[in-house]
This record gives C-alpha cells, structure tokens and sequence, in this order.
C-alpha cells in the first residue's frame, strides 16, 4: 500500500483512477520546492496522486558502484536505511516520474543526481539494443514516463545539453519522447507548467 | 608542471578509472602527480581543494553513472567551482582539465553529454576546457589488464590513452575534439561477454541466473 499521508485527495471523492506519479526534487531549495507546490496543485486538480522523493543534500548515499542490486541481491541496493529503497519501490509502482532539478552544468543538480544515480535497481544487467546503442533491459514490467522539469540554467548551452541528457535519461528507463522535458525561465507564462503537465499526464 | 588526476570512482585503487590514471602517468613521467584516489564524499576537505587550486592540470577520470557524471563527484565539483569564486584572481592560476570517462555500455558516443557537463563545469569554474575521451566497454579495461596493449581488441584504449598523455605532458596541449572510442569488438560479441560475467558473478554470490530477474517491491 502507498503510504496514505502521500496520496491527495481527489474532488468528488472518487477512487484513486491510476498508478500515482513518483516526484523526485529537493525541497532545500526554494524554486524546486516552489514548482513542488505548483505540480501538487495540478495533480489534484488532474486527479493523480503523487509519490514525492524529496533529494535533501546527504539524504541519499551516493551509489557505491558495486552492481550488488544486480548480482548479489536483485533490485535491492545495499544501502538500506537512507531514501534508496524508497525512491525504487516508488520508481517500481510508477507509470510516471516526475524529476524537478536546477540545471548545474546541463545536468540534474548534486542532490538531485545523488539520488537519481540510485535508481539502478530498477534496470537488469543484461543489455537490449534500442536506437543503435545498447541499454540495459528494464527490471520490471511497465515502461515508466519520465517527465522533466529543468529550471535555473547558466547559459542556453547548458539548456541544450541538459534536454540531450534527459533525453538519454529517458532512453535508459526504456521510454523515448522527445518533448517530455520542460524548461521553466523566469520569464515563461505563469500557466506555461499547468499547459504542459496537463498534456503530458493526459497523453 | 603540476597535473592533480581525479578518480571520480567509489571503487578506489580497484576502479578502472585508477587503472586508466595509471597509464597516464606512466606516460608523462615529466609532471609531478598527485591522484585523489577516489571521491565517496561530495565534500572536498579544505586540504583537496587547495591542492586542485595549485595544479596546472586537472585530469578528471570517472565512470558515467545513469548517463552523465555520479552525484559524489558533482557535489565535489561544485565545492572546487565556488571554492575558486571566492577567492581572488590573483590566487587563481591559467589551469588546464582533461576528462576521460568510461561508461559500461559499447559505445563510447554515449558518455558525449557527460563531457558537455564538465565542460560546462569548467566554464562555471574559470578553468580551461581542453578535450576528453569517453570510452566505451569500460568494465573491460581493468578485465583485459594483463593483456599487452599492442593486441588489437586494446588497441583504441591505448591510442585514446596516448593522444591525451601527449595533450597533459605539452604545456599549451588540447586535444583538437573530444574523442569517443571503445575496445575493438562487435556489439553482439561484448553483450555475450558481459552477460556471461554477469552471470559468472551472480554464481559466485549463490544465485542462478534466473535469480537475476527478481522483481521486488511491486505492490
């Protein structure tokens, strides 16, 4: 069962419709916490509930780099008492993955790539070949969604290297779709998030 | 002429990254090297972060983790970036960062984003971007070690090692573009063989190989 303090009440009372939607962000700071709030209010109103991975600095560990949750004890990581096991029962109930992260260096920022690196358990060591490149073949049964949100960039540089990433990312999770990444600039409309996750959720 | 390498890799002295800084400095014996030998922590001590202050060359070596660079060494990164911002510009010196990064998949093109991201880095830090290699198959590179290094399958790893030993040891050097090579074998050839070490491994830790496919935590 999901923990029930996680799920949102749906209006009107209804069952919950589908599988919630696993958010990974780090609430320290203020803008992805903001885009937290905003996202939580358009899940309601979309009736789906949320799964939220919180990516506090030092709440994860870093990946070891020991393969353990490929060869020792499958989709298991060996660090058991931080947010790892969370995030991948999370990742492995989720048809959705909602990743909020500042853009540092056209990547997920520290707290956001320390927990991320930990969703290894939920790829298998063997290899599928997928657009001419190997990946490694998915754990579990559903082809996850991963949706992106990408704010506070330096430069445009960093913007583009940071939609090839996710792209990739996206790639290696066994989903492909090229526009599931937004980019939130200070200057977008105020409705510009709702417009997109709308779509994107409802797809 | 200073070189600090940085083996971005949990894994320490048995990494291939440290196997890879190894043959850096067999090859350019005219540098004094410091290694950093492995990042766990993403907080630098104030010790670390003088000591990359101090280099002419930052040679960064790590292992792509979910496509790009792993957390620790991001985190690590970060602190030399605002270490370097906060102090003032008669303490910085011109310094030069190569990047090598091994990633366990065939294709060396797929560690292409994570040398935009330390190339990004550099630029966010005011240290000179001067070329990477990414290297593919790099769970073979410490596999194949006792191999001599003329054998063909070695080959690119070699030529890759080389270029970039040439570029750190020539005080001006910069490798002309970032180079993607991997050990020379077919695709199919080195899934056969990963996945059969795969399975070795899953053996000697007592699982068969169908254990390999557990599914837990679905609810």
């Amino acid at each position: 069962m999901y923990p029930v303090e996680t799920l949102l009440p749906i209006p009107g009372g209804r069952a919950v419709p589908t599988k919630p939607m696993s958010v990974v962000y780090d609430p320290s700071s203020k803008a992805g916490q903001k885009i937290f709030e905003e996202v939580e209010e358009i899940s309601r109103s979309l009736g789906v509930p949320l799964l939220p991975v919180e990516a506090l600095d030092g709440r994860f560990r870093p990946c070891a780099g020991c393969f353990s949750c490929w060869v020792k004890t499958p989709g298991v990581c060996i660090y058991k008492k931080d947010g790892g096991p969370g995030l991948v029962r999370s990742l492995a109930n989720s048809n959705l993955i909602l990743v909020i992260s500042r853009i540092q260096w056209g990547t997920y920022e520290t707290s956001v790539k320390t927990a991320v690196d930990r969703m290894i358990p939920i790829l298998h060591p063997y290899f599928i070949r997928f657009n001419g490149e190997l990946h490694h073949r998915r754990r579990y049964p559903q082809r996850p969604k991963l949706l992106v949100v990408g704010f506070g960039a330096l430069t445009r540089e960093e913007e583009q290297t940071f939609i090839g990433y996710t792209e990739s990312h996206r790639n290696n999770l066994g989903w492909r779709r090229s526009r599931s990444t937004f980019i939130l600039k200070e200057d977008s409309p105020s409705d510009a998030l709702k417009a997109w996750l709308s779509q994107e959720v409802t797809q | 002429m200073k070189v600090v390498a940085i083996n971005g890799s949990p894994r320490g002295e048995a990494s291939n990254s440290r196997l890879v800084i190894s043959y850096l400095q067999e090859r350019v014996s005219n540098c004094e090297w410091t290694v950093i030998p492995s990042i766990r922590n993403p907080s630098p001590d104030q010790g670390m972060l003088d000591l990359m202050l101090g280099a002419d060359v930052l040679v960064l070596v790590f292992p792509l983790y979910v496509d790009s660079v792993p957390g620790s060494l991001m985190g690590f990164l970060e602190s030399y970036a605002n270490y370097r911002k906060n102090r003032s510009k008669n303490d910085l010196r011109p310094q030069r960062v190569f990047g090598f990064v091994n990633c366990g998949f065939i294709e060396g093109n797929q560690t292409a984003g994570a040398l935009q991201v330390v190339q990004h880095f550099c630029a966010d830090a005011g240290v000179s971007w001067v070329g990477g290699v990414g290297f593919g198959s790099g769970e073979m590179i410490s596999a194949l070690k006792n191999v001599p290094a003329r054998v063909g399958i070695r080959k690119p790893l070699f030529a890759a090692v080389g270029a970039l030993a040439e570029a750190i040891a020539n005080p001006e050097g910069r490798l002309p573009e970032n180079q993607f090579l991997q050990h020379r074998l077919p695709w199919w050839a080195f899934k056969f063989i990963a996945e059969f070490m795969w399975r070795k491994q899953a053996k000697k830790n007592g699982l068969r190989s169908r254990d390999l496919f557990a599914v837990p935590d679905i609810e």
